[in-house]
């Protein structure tokens, strides 16, 4: 049977062949065009990869990145996104760990480093009259693997279903957007992170048009101009977007604005306050969960006239569960359920949520557990998340449990910055910590102890091992870091340090 | 003043501001040839230049400067 996201993306190619699928840099491609460079990708695909079961594609903002995607869905296999301008080391991981031998690519000069013994597909200009083959011949399988930060150095790659995304796509339109082919979304991501996938996916599904933003610009001041210009209708907005854009408020009006949703980051209720009175005429949503819950699991709807509006610390409720998950407070150490009220970690299970890391026992072991509690077995995760609910069923967050900070959407282990550091350099004693100035950005600094060297050159190892985002502001040598009572590295001492 | 001139003094801010003595703006660079100068270091330098020249730049202009030669035009028309 044809999973239900196809199914739909199926139905906007038959019923939209003339409207505009996507804008990318100015240019406007219909469904039909798009059509063409799909069923061009599918060919490349039945010619090329008859065994492959998952492909990568070296993203882009490109149409030709959209058209991979579509293609090597409408084949029933799993694409893996990799960044071209990601150090090689990571790509090269990811390729090893998923076993991808076909590549994607719409300029082969982004798989220059990656190319040995694999095959390439250059999608520059795919094109096939012949159209999309829907004969879909199972549904189950992988649609998508993200890889996010990992603890170990490493990252570690989620595993979304079929089954995930097409519950996915029903909790979506179960929230109670009105939309149809006359939208317009902004789609504002990296395709690594999977608000990537909210933003075009369902923009597909009701056949409207997606406008892309480009990552070699200024990219918080290309999304202020794309949500202008282009008067988008409903988009996914990570906050720092939103502080970003404070200062400049009284000159923003988006009158055909209508649903905004929030998310990816913690999102506080006075800047969105305040950005209402920018988008007057719309309803704004706070988006919760993890890539594992497949892009997520809790929602709030936020109105500002409402008394009840509820926050935690000045962070926004995140709402209640998804019409296809559950979400849960355990107890971190033992997974027993708390009551309401009491804090815990995070925990969810449901359709979303994704069967594990690929090959990573080790993982999967420590964040997933069952229950049998409830009348069958059931699987949960723990998100790492520190929360509590009330007695209406709202979730709170509170913070994280773990070494996990979040930078502009992306999730961020620390220790994956210490990491290499540690090995390349034999330094024993050094600690990364999250900075949040007064508008809530994040950065990182790395303190190291008693270094002999050039910190430069920490600097020039991390640029070659881990993505720009994860890069630290600064690197700061002490002859001795501080310590706390339990003699572990005081990350509080440090963190009063460089707010100074 | 001379675009020239500001120009110089630009590269002095954004020196200090992304910690990279060695960088040196030309009128066509843009943000992508310097590391570094992201979203938020945008909003830092737009805030160094509008406190160094004691100007201040509205959400539309701050949009229209594409590359370096933008910057020190809008800087000039303002002084």
């Amino acid at each position: 049977m044809m999973p239900l996201t196809i199914t739909l993306i199926k139905k906007s190619f038959e019923t939209f062949q003339f409207k505009d699928a996507f804008c990318i840099n100015e240019t406007y491609y219909t469904y039909s065009y798009l059509d063409g460079c799909v069923a061009g990708v599918q060919n490349a695909l039945y010619t090329y990869a008859t065994e492959e079961t998952i492909i990568g594609v070296l993203t882009d903002n490109s149409i030709e990145t959209y058209a991979s995607i579509l293609g090597i869905w409408a084949s029933g296999r799993a694409f893996v996104p990799l960044n071209p301008k990601n150090p090689k080391k990571r790509n090269l991981e990811i390729l090893d760990e998923t076993g991808i031998n076909i590549l994607l690519t719409r300029d082969s000069v982004f798989a220059n480093d990656l190319s040995e013994e694999r095959t390439v597909i250059c999608t520059a200009g795919i094109n096939s009259e012949n159209g999309i083959d829907w004969n879909w011949i199972s549904k189950s399988g992988n649609a998508y693997i993200l890889f996010t930060s990992g603890s170990t150095g490493k990252p570690k790659g989620v595993q979304i279903s079929w089954e995930n995304l097409d519950a996915f796509v029903e909790s979506y339109f179960d929230v109670g957007f009105k939309l149809d082919e006359n939208d317009r979304f902004l789609q504002m991501f990296d395709f690594s992170f999977d608000g990537s996938i909210m933003s075009y996916l369902p923009a597909i599904c009701v056949g409207a048009c997606s406008f892309t933003i480009s990552s070699d610009n200024i990219k918080y001041m290309e999304v202020i101009q794309v949500l202008e210009e282009k008067e988008i209708t409903i988009g996914l907005i990570v906050p720092s977007v939103l502080t970003f854009l404070s200062p400049y408020f009284d000159e923003i009006y988006l009158e055909k604005f209508r649903y905004c949703i929030v998310g990816a980051e913690a999102s506080y209720n006075s800047t969105l306050t305040k950005w209402m009175n920018c988008i007057p005429n719309a309803e704004v949503y706070n988006f919760y969960g993890p890539t594992e819950s497949t892009v997520f699991c809790l929602y709030y709807h936020f109105d500002p006239a409402c008394d009840s509006q509820k926050s935690y610390n000045g962070i926004m409720c995140l709402g209640h569960h998804v019409k296809n998950m559950k979400v849960f407070i355990c107890d971190p150490d033992t997974s027993e359920f708390l009551a309401p009220g009491l804090k815990g970690e995070i925990a969810i299970s449901g359709k979303q949520l994704t069967k594990g890391y690929i090959n990573n026992s080790a993982k999967n072991k420590e964040v997933f557990f069952n229950s049998y509690n409830e009348p069958k077995e059931i699987v949960y995760y723990k998100t790492g998340d520190e929360g509590f609910f009330d007695t209406e069923g709202d979730f709170f967050y509170c913070g994280r449990i773990d070494n996990q900070i979040q930078i502009q959407g992306f999730r961020v282990e620390l220790n994956e910055i210490e990491f290499p550091v540690r090995e390349n350099f034999k330094i024993d004693s050094l600690v990364a910590i999250e900075k949040k100035d007064e508008n809530f950005n994040s950065e990182i600094y790395l303190f190291v102890e008693n270094f002999g060297g050039d910190t430069k050159d920490i600097m020039s190892l991390l640029k070659e091992t881990i993505p720009a985002y994860m890069l630290p502001s600064g690197i700061i040598n002490l002859p001795k870091l501080p310590l706390n009572a339990n003699g572990k590295i005081d990350r509080n001492v440090l963190k009063d340090l460089v707010r100074k | 003043m001379e675009l020239s001139e500001i120009l110089s003094e630009l590269n002095l801010l954004f020196q200090k501001l992304l910690s990279n003595e060695s960088l040196e703006l030309k009128m066509d660079t843009t943000a992508k040839d310097v590391d570094g100068w992201d979203s938020l270091n945008h909003m830092a330098l737009i805030t160094e230049i509008e406190k160094h020249y004691k100007i201040r730049f509205t959400l539309k202009e701050i949009m229209k400067l594409k590359n370096v030669e933008d910057m020190c035009k809008s800087v000039q028309s303002k002084m």
